[in-house]
């Protein structure tokens, strides 16, 4: 078996399971918002998987549905903060000078807030809801991902066939993101999965505290929240979701250990 | 008298906050010519190369060159390891002569033939090639450019001696068959001996002596110049 499966054959296969779990969750013909008297707080049973919350919907269902909005809002907030990151990263990385030292003491101020705070004052000014999270959490993971690559791209900056590419006249731009980015993937990839975890966990912070996706909607974080006060009776509420939570953690975090998928890719290929 | 298509005069270069660099180069180099620029490690050949390139903005003085290609020292770090050999050479053509993309496949297969490389060699990456495959492929781009001028730092240092045989002898190929300028760099005396017309030796930054290969070699004025000849034994 080749090292690529050997290394993340594990964390695809969790990730994988988790996917179709979600998808799963389009055919669950339980409504996700429908409230039944008749199932207030009833345990794990057959036709309840996962048992019913405090209105009587079903948990499974408004699991699937959770986790599928938080992996959506960690993506979308994962691609602003790579975007703006990478970007910012690549320019101070790349030219140094006044630039990078206007946009890296930007950078270090906000680095200096925690990520959830920095969400907090996000969702505060602009409101809570889902787009406001996705927002906040994409700012949020902008300073972590523009000192990764700016340390990067300051690393390739002085080697010879980035002035080679300069020598045969490429537009900066190309140079930094097709002749110097792929020369950083291992870093850029690892960099995606744990920011992807991070939003995963900061998204379900947030919806705890109230200020993140609104009812009836469900994430991750409000399933959470809404089983506080059910800890005693019906720990189900709790202990379901969490566990789906870790397992979807878990297999991110197992995809983003080791070897980048592009080195490891290649070696498969060239095999 | 042969047209000159690279000229320096009173180029002078420092790195910030280091006294180190060039000072005062005053050197030319003919078309069709192979000029030698020989001198110990670190007396500033290669910050010279990278000043006559444009890689380094020189403080002050003349600096006319024609179109010029670059072979660097280290090859292996010159070429971009996560690109293919013809991702390589396109990205030459597409910024080089734009209109020329469409028939890159043939220009392509004429440089292989012409720096003696196989097809094969296209679909790999520079870590899969050997050093005098790698070198070649340097060559190669530099000329996919069509310059008048080829500016080869320490093209073999890295290369074992049988490699560097074929690399200099394709080196005289080029320069006879396209009547391509070469400014050769090298702390290899012998080397630039064997290939060159004409020699300016750098000590510290400046050139301390020039002239014609015998010359330098029979009758060599300088006594750094003679203590460096003494080195490799190669005086009469």
């Amino acid at each position: 078996m080749n090292k690529f499966l050997k290394q993340k054959k594990v964390g695809l296969i969790i990730v994988g399971v988790m996917i179709l779990f979600v998808i799963l969750g389009l055919v669950n013909p339980y409504p996700f918002d429908k409230m039944n008297n008749e199932l207030i707080l009833k345990g794990p049973s057959f036709a309840h998987l996962f048992g019913c919350d405090e209105f009587g919907r079903d948990l499974l269902k408004r699991t699937q549905m959770g986790m599928g909005i938080s992996v959506l809002i960690s993506f979308f907030s994962v691609a602003i903060g790579t975007i703006v990151g990478t970007t910012i990263g690549a320019l101070c990385g790349y030219f140094s000078g006044i630039l990078d030292d206007i946009l890296m003491s930007i950078i270090d101020v906000l680095f200096a807030i925690p990520s959830i705070l920095l969400a907090l004052v996000f969702v505060t000014l602009f409101g809570s809801g889902t787009v406001q999270v996705i927002m906040a959490l994409g700012i949020a993971i902008v300073p972590s991902f523009a000192k990764m690559m700016r340390a990067e791209f300051r690393k390739q900056r002085e080697l010879e066939y980035v002035k080679m590419a300069k020598l045969i006249g490429v537009p900066t731009i190309r140079i930094l993101f097709v002749h110097i980015l792929p020369n950083v993937l291992e870093t850029f990839v690892n960099c995606i999965f744990i920011a992807f975890n991070n939003c995963i966990l900061a998204e379900a912070g947030l919806s705890f505290l109230g200020v993140g996706v609104q009812p009836p909607v469900a994430s991750l974080g409000t399933l959470l929240s809404d089983a506080g006060g059910y800890l005693k009776s019906s720990a189900y509420l709790a202990i379901l979701p969490g566990i789906s939570m870790i397992i979807l953690l878990f297999g991110i975090g197992l995809l983003s250990s080791g070897e980048s998928f592009h080195n490891a890719y290649s070696k498969r290929f060239k095999n | 008298m042969s047209n000159i298509v690279c000229e320096l005069k009173n180029v002078q270069f420092t790195y910030p906050k280091s006294d180190k660099g060039v000072k005062d180069i005053n050197i030319y180099v003919n078309e069709g010519s192979i000029v030698g620029l020989l001198g110990e490690s670190g007396c500033g050949k290669s910050t010279l190369a990278k000043c006559i390139a444009g890689l380094l903005k020189v403080d002050s003085g003349e600096l006319n060159c024609q179109k010029l290609g670059y072979i660097f020292q280290d090859n292996y770090a010159a070429l971009n390891p996560k690109k293919t050999v013809e991702w390589l050479f396109k990205e030459v053509i597409r910024y080089n002569d734009k209109e020329a993309l469409p028939k890159a496949d043939l220009i392509i297969k004429e440089m292989l033939d012409e720096v003696e490389l196989d097809e094969t060699v296209l679909n790999h990456r520079p870590n899969e090639l050997s050093g005098g495959q790698r070198q070649r492929v340097g060559i190669a781009m530099a000329l996919l450019s069509n310059p008048k001028i080829l500016i080869a730092d320490e093209p073999v240092s890295a290369l074992d001696v049988t490699v560097q045989k074929q690399v200099i002898k394709l080196l005289q190929k080029l320069n006879k068959e396209k009547n391509l300028a070469i400014l050769f760099i090298s702390h290899d005396i012998k080397v630039v001996r064997d290939l060159c017309g004409y020699i300016y030796i750098l000590k510290d930054g400046k050139i301390v002596e020039e002239g014609d290969t015998e010359k330098i070699f029979d009758r060599p004025e300088e006594e750094y110049t003679r203590n460096l000849l003494d080195s490799s034994f190669l005086t009469k």
